[in-house]
């Protein structure tokens, strides 16, 4: 019972953690857009980046970060779309059918 | 012997103990497992209420996005309420109005958002979060809040008992000079130069010139005419294009002469890679483009307003007649160079903003009159002159 509370506990750290790695990504996206131009959003796509739990890029980290960007959403030229999937590696196995997926939709109107 | 009772006593009071105790540990264990599993059900509750409601909020910022993108390309309020999901998520983006006294424009626009995520695969249930952002429409370029204005020099001329009428006021960025000869000169409002130039006023006793209800009947310079720089208004002429393309007549490649023709764009637009001249009577409702535009002599041509694109505008050159008629119900004159209305014919009426980079000449003659009226017509610049800004955001 205690063997299973602590890995329970452990996962839901993980889900907290990844929430927040999710939701840092929309932002990054959000920051890059107003420093580098609304163009710029292509730059952050990515598949499978894996990362610690700072988000920072690491071999070792037990996260897993796609990052989907997807231009002229819904045929709009001022659209795009940013998906943030994460996912964590919980008893050295993988939780894909576990991810976290932000996603929100930027304009380059201002 | 009361040795032994009290020995057997305790032996089973031992046993007791044990008992108890392990009922007691039991209890303990099974109240410390049951409180761990509601924490950690409250953790888990916490998370997936956190991981909800911050995409309710990216899901309420995208209708946001969607809204504006939407504005940015035609700036119509009638979209609202504007619903949309991505998934299972749903947005639902109101506009509330405030409209400018003066111009009628929507001056703020509060748009807010309405996020919602269901909570779970099988739930009815949903968090929401809500996003909120007040636009502002830009301020129309200045030369809109005159009734005629030019960049460089204002010329109006009036003679042989001739009239014209302005309701409204006048400006130019160099000089202007107003004069009548046996005509009469009204100006409802102030006419202003940019400073240090000057508005001279050519006026006599037979050819008085009123200018804000003070009438002069001498040369003299206006006092207090001096005001700032004014700026001209841009237009997204590929939007135009586009629009007129659409409706494939409304184009035309090159020069073109309208004779006795009623236009009626499509798309509220025609638009002219090359120059037009109207001829004999034509009648014009909505918008027309073109390098330049001449009203020959002799020729009436009316214009009436449709849609929102209510422009009459010369890339090029210059917007001219000699002896026609002209009758505008509401337009935005825009001439990138010049604009002469010379021995304008009959009593002409010109409703709308009548603007120059250039040179505004003003002249009738013998008997006829022209009357402008300042009104803000409806003109929609196009989507790369944008019509607002987001100003505050409520995330």
């Amino acid at each position: 019972m205690f063997v299973n509370t602590i890995s329970i506990s452990g996962r839901i750290n993980s889900d907290y953690a990844a929430t927040h790695l999710a939701k840092a990504r929309i932002e990054r996206a959000r920051t890059v857009m107003a420093t580098n131009g609304f163009n710029a959003l292509t730059d952050l796509d990515e598949t499978d980046t894996i990362i610690d739990s700072d988000g920072v890029s690491d071999p070792d980290g037990v996260f897993k970060r796609s990052t989907k960007v997807l231009p002229n959403y819904g045929g709009n030229v001022r659209l795009t779309r940013v998906d943030a999937l994460l996912t964590y590696a919980h008893r050295g196995q993988w939780k894909d059918n576990a991810a976290i997926t932000m996603t929100t939709v930027f304009t380059d109107v201002q | 012997m009361t040795a032994q009772i009290n020995n057997s006593i305790i032996v089973k009071n031992k046993k007791g103990v044990v008992f108890v105790s392990a009922i007691v540990f039991s209890t303990l264990m099974i109240t410390m497992a049951v409180a761990m599993s509601n924490i950690l059900l409250q953790d888990v509750h916490m998370i997936k209420r956190l991981k909800h409601s911050t995409q309710a909020q990216y899901i309420a910022e995208t209708g946001i996005n969607i809204a504006l993108a939407a504005l940015a390309d035609y700036f119509d309020l009638s979209i609202f309420p504007l619903t949309g999901s991505i998934g299972n998520d749903t947005y639902v983006v109101n506009a509330k109005i405030e409209k400018d006294a003066e111009t009628e424009q929507e001056a703020r626009v509060l748009l807010t958002s309405v996020g919602s995520v269901p909570r779970g695969t099988r739930s009815t249930k949903t968090i929401s979060r809500i996003v909120g952002v007040e636009i502002e429409r830009k301020a129309l370029p200045s030369s809109m809040n005159h009734a005629i204005s030019g960049g460089w020099w204002l010329s109006i001329v009036s003679r042989n008992d001739s009239q014209i009428s302005i309701n409204g006021s006048m400006h130019s960025n160099l000089n202007a000079i107003v004069s009548t000869l046996n005509g009469t000169v009204k100006v409802s409002d102030t006419i202003t130069t940019s400073a240090p130039w000057k508005v001279s006023i050519c006026a006599s006793p037979a050819g008085p010139i009123e200018v804000n209800d003070v009438t002069y009947t001498t040369w003299c310079h206006l006092p207090d005419c001096q005001g700032g720089i004014i700026e001209f208004p841009q237009f997204d002429y590929n939007y135009y294009k586009e629009l007129s393309q659409q409706a494939s007549c409304d184009y035309y490649k090159g020069n073109v002469t309208f004779e006795n023709v009623t236009l009626k764009p499509k798309n509220g637009i025609i638009y002219v890679d090359g120059d037009v001249i109207f001829s004999g009577i034509c009648e014009l409702y909505g918008g027309i483009i073109a390098h330049n535009i001449t009203v020959s002599t002799g020729a009436r041509f009316s214009q009436y307003p449709s849609g929102d694109i209510n422009v009459i505008v010369c890339r090029k050159d210059r917007f001219e007649t000699y002896g026609g008629f002209l009758h505008i119900e509401e337009a935005l004159i825009f001439s990138n160079r010049d604009c002469s209305l010379v021995e304008m014919a009959d009593t002409s009426e010109i409703t709308g903003v009548l603007t120059t980079y250039g040179w505004q000449n003003l002249q009738v003659l013998d008997g006829n009159s022209i009357t402008f009226t300042h009104k803000y017509p409806r003109v929609n610049f196009g989507p790369n002159v944008s019509s607002f800004k987001a100003v505050r955001w409520n995330r």
